[in-house]
Formats: C-alpha cells, sequence, structure tokens
C-alpha cells in the first residue's frame, strides 16, 4: 500500500523520492526558496536605482545650505567602507563553516558580521545625528532630502540584515546547521552581500562624486 | 537505506559541493550555494581592498594633479569594476547552465536600472537647461521676466 502512493508520488509529484526519504523535496524547495529570494532581491535593487535617479538630479540643489563637500569627512567613510567589506568577507566564512555544517564555527562567524555591520550603524547613525544637530537634516534641502532617503534606506536594510542575523544565530544555536537554516543563511548572505554592492555605489556616487 | 544522493556531498579537498552536487538544483541554485571557498573570498577581498583604497586616494589626496573629469571618470570606472568583483567572488555567479535564470534576473534588472537612472538624469538635464534658456533675457521666453 504505502509502495502504490509512493510509487504514485514518483509519478506525479515534480520531484520524486529516490528512495522515500523526503529530505529531497525540502532541497528543492530550498533552491526554490533562495531564487525566489533572488528575485526579491532583483526588486530591491530597482528601489535603489530610483533613489540613486533622486539623488543624481537633486545632488546639487543645495538651496544655499551647505554642499557634500562641506559636509561629509572622506576618511571617516573610508572606515565605514571598510567595517562593511570585512563583515561580508566574514560572513563568508560562516558560509563556508554551514557547508561542513559547523554550528560552532558558523556562531562565531556571525558573531564577528554582527559587530562590523553594528560598527557601520553606529558610524552612520553618528553621522546622521551631527548633520541633524548642526541643522543640515533631511528638511535643509533637496540634496540632504535626496542623501538621508539613499543612505537611510540602505542603513535600514542593514539594521534590518543585523536583526535577521541574530534571529539566526539563535536558529543556528538552538536547532543547528540544518538545511532549513542552511536555505535562511543562504538568503540573508545574498541579502548581505546585495547591501555592500549597493554601498559601493552610495560611497562612489554621493560621498567621492560629492568631494570631487 | 542506499542513500544514493546524501544531501551534503562536500568536496573533502576544496570545501565546497561539487559540480554534479550542485547541478541538481536546477532552477534554484543561487549564486553562493555551490561554488563559496575561503580561496574565492580572500581574493574578492584583496581586489575590493585595491579598488576601494584607489579612487578613495584619488579623491583625498589632490597632489597627483589629475583633473575633476579623469577622477570623475576613474572612481566610476573603479565602481563598476568592483561591483563584479562581488559579484563573481561574493554572489558566486558565473555562466554555469544552474545559475542561468538568476543571471537572466541579474541582467534585466541592470538593464532597468541603467534606463531608470541615465533617462531622470537626462531628462532633468534638458529640463534645467530649457529652465536657463527661457531665463535668459535675449530669449523668446514665454515666462515674464522681473
Amino acid at each position: 500500500m504505502s509502495t502504490a502512493i509512493h510509487q504514485q508520488s514518483q509519478t506525479f509529484g515534480a520531484h520524486p523520492h529516490v528512495d522515500g526519504v523526503d529530505h529531497e523535496h525540502s532541497h528543492d524547495a530550498g533552491g526554490n526558496t533562495v531564487f525566489g529570494f533572488w528575485i526579491y532581491l532583483m526588486s530591491d535593487c530597482l528601489l535603489f536605482a530610483s533613489l540613486f535617479a533622486g539623488y543624481a538630479v537633486l545632488g546639487r540643489n543645495t538651496a544655499g545650505g551647505p554642499s557634500g563637500r562641506e559636509l561629509f569627512d572622506l576618511k571617516y567613510v573610508a572606515v565605514e567602507t571598510l567595517f562593511l567589506l570585512l563583515s561580508s568577507i566574514t560572513y563568508g566564512m560562516a558560509m563556508i563553516g554551514s557547508l561542513k555544517r559547523n554550528s560552532t564555527k558558523v556562531l562565531l562567524w556571525l558573531g564577528i558580521t554582527a559587530l562590523f555591520g553594528l560598527g557601520f550603524i553606529g558610524m552612520e547613525l553618528n553621522e546622521f545625528h551631527h548633520l541633524i544637530e548642526e541643522g543640515n537634516g533631511p528638511g535643509r534641502s533637496a540634496f540632504l532630502s535626496a542623501f538621508f532617503s539613499l543612505v537611510g534606506t540602505h542603513g535600514i536594510h542593514v539594521s534590518s540584515g543585523l536583526l535577521w542575523l541574530f534571529v539566526l544565530m539563535y536558529q543556528v544555536a538552538t536547532k543547528g546547521v540544518t538545511d532549513t537554516n542552511r536555505t535562511r543563511l543562504m538568503c540573508l548572505s545574498l541579502f548581505w552581500h546585495f547591501l555592500d554592492i549597493v554601498w559601493i555605489c552610495v560611497f562612489t556616487v554621493v560621498y567621492l562624486m560629492g568631494m570631487i | 537505506m542506499a542513500d544514493k544522493f546524501p544531501h551534503s556531498q562536500i568536496d573533502p579537498a576544496s570545501g565546497t559541493f561539487g559540480r554534479r552536487n550542485a547541478a541538481r538544483y536546477v532552477g534554484g541554485s543561487v549564486a553562493g550555494e555551490s561554488h563559496a571557498s575561503v580561496k574565492s573570498y580572500m581574493i574578492g577581498f584583496v581586489l575590493s581592498i585595491i579598488l576601494t583604497a584607489v579612487p578613495f586616494g584619488l579623491v583625498m589626496d589632490r597632489t597627483h594633479g589629475f583633473t575633476a573629469s579623469t577622477i570623475l571618470a576613474a572612481i566610476l570606472v573603479l565602481a563598476v569594476v568592483q561591483v563584479f568583483v562581488h559579484v563573481v567572488y561574493f554572489l558566486h555567479m558565473d555562466r554555469s547552465a544552474e545559475q542561468r535564470w538568476n543571471v537572466m534576473a541579474f541582467g534585466f534588472t541592470v538593464m532597468i536600472l541603467v534606463i531608470v537612472v541615465s533617462g531622470s538624469i537626462w531628462i532633468m538635464h534638458n529640463a534645467t537647461s530649457n529652465m536657463e534658456h527661457a531665463m535668459n533675457p535675449g530669449s523668446e521666453a514665454i515666462i515674464p521676466q522681473r
């Protein structure tokens, strides 16, 4: 009886069981999840494209207020950039730990990634705080509105990524590197590297081009 | 129970999923799933450091004497190169069959991105120059001059 049902599932199922072990299904579902997440990231990319377009158009409209040249500190931005790049590498090391299903290694590297991520967000919040305190908040000019929208949206993404990172650390700590957790780690890996790519565009278009 | 397809078939030499194993993720394999290795992350890291340090150096240290437009062109090119370095070494995107849909989605997104950004800049550039033309007293402007 169970053999008959099994054969039926082999005939009609999209992903036939090889030996009745169900992990085949969960695997394909994991692959689809990651691909679906990739599609989400591509749409997120378009969100950033619109914000970059807005910044490119309005970046010079300072309404008599300060321009980027007077506000930005490139040494500060270089340190932020380094933090984000280092966090990308340490996340990569966590992924390699997950391939070997080594949860201690995964947790260690995720922890280091979180520290760099927190460092980045802390520096960004500090920068925003100083700008707003000196009267150069998002309401000052179109340039600053576009600046806060673009850089702030990136910062909110990194903060969400950090929150997700902590949740995943808890899940890996309690359940280990299961197939499901590996799929989750994979999705966050894409998200985290994607944010680093967006940051390359931010430091080039906003900070470096603003200081030329 | 014969486990014909052990689900974590890791190549002990490279610490990565083997090609055969990766091919089972058809349609779902994404960037990073199959070819992650310490070596690829390290290559990506070193290249990224260089591709970040050079543009920062060009803008911060102005003793080199390059013109502003040269610097602008250089930092834009270096940024594009670094994006590709991240895509290849961190997202592990390549031209293999199991990556095809990821690459297609990425390519389409880049196309839309270029249209949105360059289109916005072009339109607003024209709008600005036409406004300046209208405000020029010598022109046949219909906008009343003060």
